[in-house]
């Protein structure tokens, strides 16, 4: 089935940090990427995820979902971790086999990569978990706002990013659909060769093309009898102007990443 | 219509979506049909009933929770007794909603013969199906080469169908067949249906919310709500007890609910009227006309 839980979906739970303003943490994201990659001493990213433990709780989310989104990830995760530990260069050996040497830089240089990735993906999660899509693209309009003095359309960008987020569960149940009435008539998604199980899919992918496009049509004649004119002058229909928790919010996520500051200085 | 046969039993079924995840929901409690050769059967009820759900245990795309589907159909079941899904698929066709939306080929005529060319039948053998097919749904020759997206919604629909029952069923199941169809275009499908059972020897089981046709077109009925079958039985039968009806909202036939009042005010009728013609003919006898 399609409909299992995508990636880092959207879980309402009424919290604080479900409330904050995306803007910020979107923000907040950025200065957490950031200094991941600046951390030289390993001990720092358990620190680190202590804390995306501790946000998870304070948004009132169990870390199943955290989990869940990091299960697809693990083929990736894995395979890094082991190319990286086979072919990194070291001085000490510990393991030898033709061109393959397993050393211990190699293996904690790995470690580092891997916990790099995967704090990435979780505080990533996080910002999905909390925000919705809609609050995401405003979120990221705000952020683009600056970019307006240079006459990037941020309002259209934003617009594109909320459609196509918007539309994404729309076309899984699309595909499941068609999926279903191809197969009533005969269609064979599960057997044969590759080219012959790609080919199949043409009966999915056609109907599911026309589909789209008939569905943005719909909505461009839905948007434009409502008089969208693009950003021009448009105002919003969820005003929220940053307050004290917002900042407080922002203040504290400085206030964690300064221990990776400090790293990373005293290592100059 | 020959000797009543059994084609599709269903005993005891329920049925789950997401079973074991936070998002879990139970669609059907404990759900008895059997589907026979020849006949009309329609389901009715509200939208999230498990309408749907049950179509799709029909053709196997769907697995039930607990209880038992039997198809006695010939060349269904491999030799270790199991149910083969691509044959069931071919053998139980089913027309989902809005099936004009699935048409993908060049031509009508591909469209049509993709389900038999699927099946592995000769050239030969599919373009006389193709024919067969088409000529019982009433489209013209001259559309079979046609791109599908220049006809009308209406016969799109019918080539839909046709694609359905070119891999020659012997149950068609129909899930909103009239939905978004005009009045004409709805008597006229209702009347193709009728033939359609005769010509093919096909079992029609029907989901639908148009009552009217419901009436007019099945041998049996059957309402469900929040997942159980509710209310079974000849048409007469089930829009005869509009107490019930009403109790599960399913909505009553308009000559139904007359007979009924005028029952309660001393007149006498024979049978449930279906139609306005009925209805009318009851109340004649009433006076001696």
């Amino acid at each position: 089935m399609v409909n299992e839980i995508i990636l880092g979906q959207y879980m309402p739970s009424g919290s604080f940090i479900h409330k904050t303003s995306p803007k910020l943490k979107i923000l907040c994201l950025f200065l957490f990427t950031f200094s991941i990659f600046l951390i030289k001493d390993s001990y720092l990213y358990f620190y680190f995820l202590a804390v995306s433990i501790f946000v998870l709780k304070l948004a009132k989310l169990k870390i199943s979902y955290l989990l869940r989104g990091l299960k697809p990830l693990i083929f990736i995760f894995v395979l890094t971790f082991i190319l990286n530990a086979m072919f990194s260069e070291g001085e000490k050996i510990l393991w030898e086999w033709g061109f393959i040497k397993i050393t211990a830089e190699g293996l904690i240089y790995s470690f580092r990569f891997f916990m790099k990735v995967t704090l990435l993906v979780i505080y990533a999660t996080l910002l999905t978990l909390t925000t919705s899509p809609v609050e995401l693209s405003d979120g990221i309009e705000d952020c683009l706002a600056p970019l307006k003095f240079v006459k990037f359309p941020v309002h259209e960008f934003s617009l594109m990013m909320t459609i196509a987020l918007r539309f994404i569960p729309t076309l899984l149940a699309e595909i499941d659909k068609i999926k279903r009435a191809q197969e009533a008539r005969g269609a064979n998604f599960s057997e044969g060769s590759f080219i012959a199980r790609a080919k199949n899919f043409v009966p999915i992918l056609i109907p599911l093309f026309i589909i789209s496009f008939k569905r943005a049509d719909e909505l461009a004649v839905a948007m434009e009898s409502r008089c969208y004119m693009g950003g021009e002058g448009r105002t919003r229909f969820r005003r929220k102007k940053d307050g004290l928790s917002d900042y407080l919010l922002f203040a504290a996520s400085l206030a964690v990443i300064y221990p990776a500051l400090v790293n990373y200085l005293s290592h100059l | 219509m020959g000797a009543e046969k059994t084609l599709i039993s269903l005993k005891n079924i329920s049925f789950t979506y997401n079973k074991g995840l936070p998002t879990e929901c139970a669609a059907l409690f404990n759900v008895d049909i059997d589907i026979n050769s020849g006949e009309i059967i329609s389901i009715i009820g509200h939208t999230g009933s498990g309408k749907s759900t049950l179509v799709q245990l029909l053709n196997s795309q769907l697995t039930p929770c607990s209880g038992e589907i039997t198809w006695f159909i010939d060349g269904i079941y491999d030799q270790r007794g199991a149910a083969v899904r691509r044959r069931v698929c071919a053998s139980v066709g089913i027309v989902f909603q809005y099936p004009e939306d699935q048409i993908f080929e060049e031509t009508v005529y591909d469209d049509i013969a993709f389900g038999p060319r699927q099946l592995g039948k000769t050239p030969e053998e599919t373009e006389k199906l193709v024919f067969k097919i088409s000529e019982l749904m009433g489209l013209d020759k001259e559309i079979l080469y046609k791109p599908p997206f220049e006809l009308s919604g209406g016969t799109l629909r019918k080539v839909a169908i046709a694609g359905v029952l070119a891999m020659e069923p012997c149950v068609l199941v129909l899930d909103e067949p009239m939905a978004g169809l005009d009045p004409e275009s709805c008597d006229s499908f209702a009347r193709l249906l009728q033939g359609l059972r005769s010509s093919l020897d096909l079992s029609i089981v029907m989901v639908s919310h148009n009552l009217e046709y419901a009436a007019a077109l099945s041998d049996k009925i059957y309402c469900m709500a929040s997942g159980r079958i509710v209310l079974s039985g000849t048409p007469k039968e089930v829009f005869g007890d509009i107490k019930k009806l009403d109790e599960y909202q399913i909505g009553a036939l308009p000559s139904a609910i007359i007979a009924a009042e005028l029952s309660a005010a001393g007149l006498k009728f024979a049978q449930t009227p279906l139609t306005a013609e009925e209805l009318a003919a009851e109340i004649l006898k009433n006076y001696g006309k």
